[in-house]
């Protein structure tokens, strides 16, 4: 395993720059281990992340800060098959899963 | 693909924004770092990654040429994750990144140079592509 991803936190930046999440519904799709969902998360009002593997979302939750634990729900599911109603979210990030 | 960009856009807000933030080839560049000193070892075969990126790509296009989302703003850039050991880069590629590999080349070269350093790790430059659209 990595011992250290974007130490310099070009990733983060970039994301930030690109999107504001402040107060934000987020969608995470390809979500992994969490390892981007702990760079914004803490500014979103609500993040479903969500990967396709089982150890993703499982290894997130493991991980999930306390303070987030409310707001931030991780899940297995597929993108063709969001299981969610119409226009619930403000942002949808695609995070290494197109 | 398209099927997903297509059920993001349902649960998506009006006027929400979906972000695109992926790796691309690039033969990422291999290097061990020892204090001050970068020794480039090759690059990461990333050749069989080409027709995903493409396709991606692709499906993105077509998303927005068929009205669903508009392109608002997109770009590149590069960042750096970091190993402590060459065979933990190794056991990462095979377990998390395919189809990309780590060539034996450049393998046994960083072996070769690593026996004769202390305090080093080894690093990959990946290259991304972000990008920011619009439901229409």
């Amino acid at each position: 395993m990595p011992v250290e991803r974007d130490p310099q936190e070009v990733e983060t930046r970039y994301l930030h720059d690109f999107v504001d999440v402040k107060d934000a519904c987020v969608l995470e799709v390809g979500c992994g281990d969490g390892r981007l969902t702990w760079r914004y998360a803490a500014a979103a009002a609500r993040v479903a992340a969500l990967d396709v593997s089982a150890w993703g979302p499982a290894q997130a939750r493991q991980d999930c800060p306390a303070a987030l634990r409310s707001r931030v729900h991780f899940m297995q599911a597929r993108a063709e098959t969001l299981p969610f109603p119409r226009e619930t979210f403000d942002r949808a990030i695609l995070a290494w899963s197109l | 693909m398209v099927h997903a960009l297509k059920d993001i856009w349902r649960v998506l807000a009006p006027g929400g924004v979906l972000l695109d933030l992926r790796p691309y080839s690039a033969s990422w560049p291999v290097e061990i770092v020892a204090r001050e000193r970068v020794i480039r070892l090759g690059a990461v075969d990333d050749s069989l990654a080409l027709t995903d990126d493409i396709a991606a790509s692709k499906a993105m296009q077509q998303v927005v040429d068929d009205g669903w989302y508009v392109r608002e703003e997109n770009g590149t850039f590069s960042y750096d994750w970091y190993w402590d050991t060459l065979d933990d880069l190794r056991t990462h590629v095979e377990e998390r990144w395919s189809p990309i590999t780590l060539p034996d080349a450049v393998y046994r070269r960083g072996q070769r140079l690593l026996a004769d350093l202390n305090g080093v790790r080894v690093r990959v430059r990946l290259h991304m592509i972000i990008g920011r659209y619009r439901k229409q």
